[in-house]
């Protein structure tokens, strides 16, 4: 082991890294879109539809739609409870009884491009839930699966 | 055991030896690691975000490696176009190839719908099979680079 760290490629491998240190230190210094050098900020993760499949067939999880009324009512996936994003402090408490801190949550909306099943999993991460996933695809994707859904309001 | 398949391989590795084809390959190679770069030297914020969505690293060490890792991705990459410390270049690149062929494979796995983050850190390409395979097949490039005989550093 010590003769491979000696080797040329080792030797080389190392300076560039080095370099690549100064320059990525200075330039994040430098740069007005630098970020800090230690952050204990955690992403919520985000699931497939394989995942997200999963964990209904299997009742492990509470889906939450985070689109407005009008669109769960048109179409949701099957026993999912609907906190629409925009109306969260008005709405969370019709649904706070089905919650506690430890239960696991998966929020979703209209897709990738949609950022209402994002917001939705921020709020609920604030207030201490734990357990939140974001199912990315969302419901367009969920229907086109064939995968069970219901309408109207519950 | 059929030994066709084996003097196949002996004349793909054989050819692989080839000055020219390994000029080409560095250019390659180098080139794709340049423009994987710079985006990710331009906003390591959001480069942070995707490594972050991978969940592997620890929380404290993702902003150091967002920050770090696109410049070692651009120093390697133009060292193997220049053709200088091409070896330690291509040592790195295969160490980062294993570890983002590793980190795509458990993702994959896990059931974790992640953004690649390799060519760019606005919405790209979604982490799956093909981009791992994609990753095997520089993986490959890299180690010919690494395996040949010419010192040209």
């Amino acid at each position: 082991m010590a003769h491979l760290l000696k080797t040329k490629a080792f030797k080389q491998a190392a300076g560039i890294i080095i370099l690549a240190c100064i320059s990525g230190i200075i330039h994040n210094f430098l740069s007005p879109y630098g970020i800090p050098f230690i952050s204990f900020q955690e992403e919520i993760p985000r699931i497939n539809l394989s995942k997200a499949k999963e964990l209904y067939e299997t009742g492990r999880a509470i889906f939450l739609d985070a689109r407005t009324e009008e669109e769960f009512a048109k179409g949701h996936i099957k026993g999912a409870l609907n906190l629409p994003s925009q109306d969260f402090d008005d709405k969370f408490l019709g649904i706070a009884e089905n919650l506690n801190l430890e239960v696991k949550i998966v929020t979703y909306c209209d897709g990738r491009t949609c950022e209402s099943s994002t917001y939705l999993a921020d709020r609920l991460k604030k207030m201490g839930f734990k357990d939140i996933n974001i199912f990315a695809e969302g419901f367009p994707e969920w229907l086109k699966a064939g995968l069970a859904i219901e309408k109207g309001q519950l | 055991m059929s030994i066709i398949p084996i003097r196949f391989l002996d004349k793909i590795f054989h050819l692989l030896e080839n000055k020219w084809i390994i000029i080409v390959i560095r250019l390659i190679l180098g080139g794709i690691f340049i423009y994987a770069s710079y985006d990710k030297v331009l906003n390591p914020e959001y480069f942070a975000r995707i490594i972050r969505n991978y969940h592997i690293l620890p929380g404290f060490l993702v902003n150091l490696f967002a920050i770090i890792l696109p410049w070692i991705e651009l120093f390697s990459g133009s060292l193997l176009i220049i053709g200088i410390f091409t070896r330690g270049a291509a040592l790195l690149i295969s160490f980062l190839l294993f570890i983002f062929i590793i980190a795509l494979t458990a993702n994959v796995i896990r059931g974790l719908d992640v953004e690649c983050g390799c060519f760019s850190t606005q919405r790209g390409s979604i982490v799956g099979i093909e981009l791992i395979f994609r990753d095997i097949i520089l993986f490959f490039f890299s180690l010919c680079i690494l395996k040949d005989k010419r010192n040209l550093a």
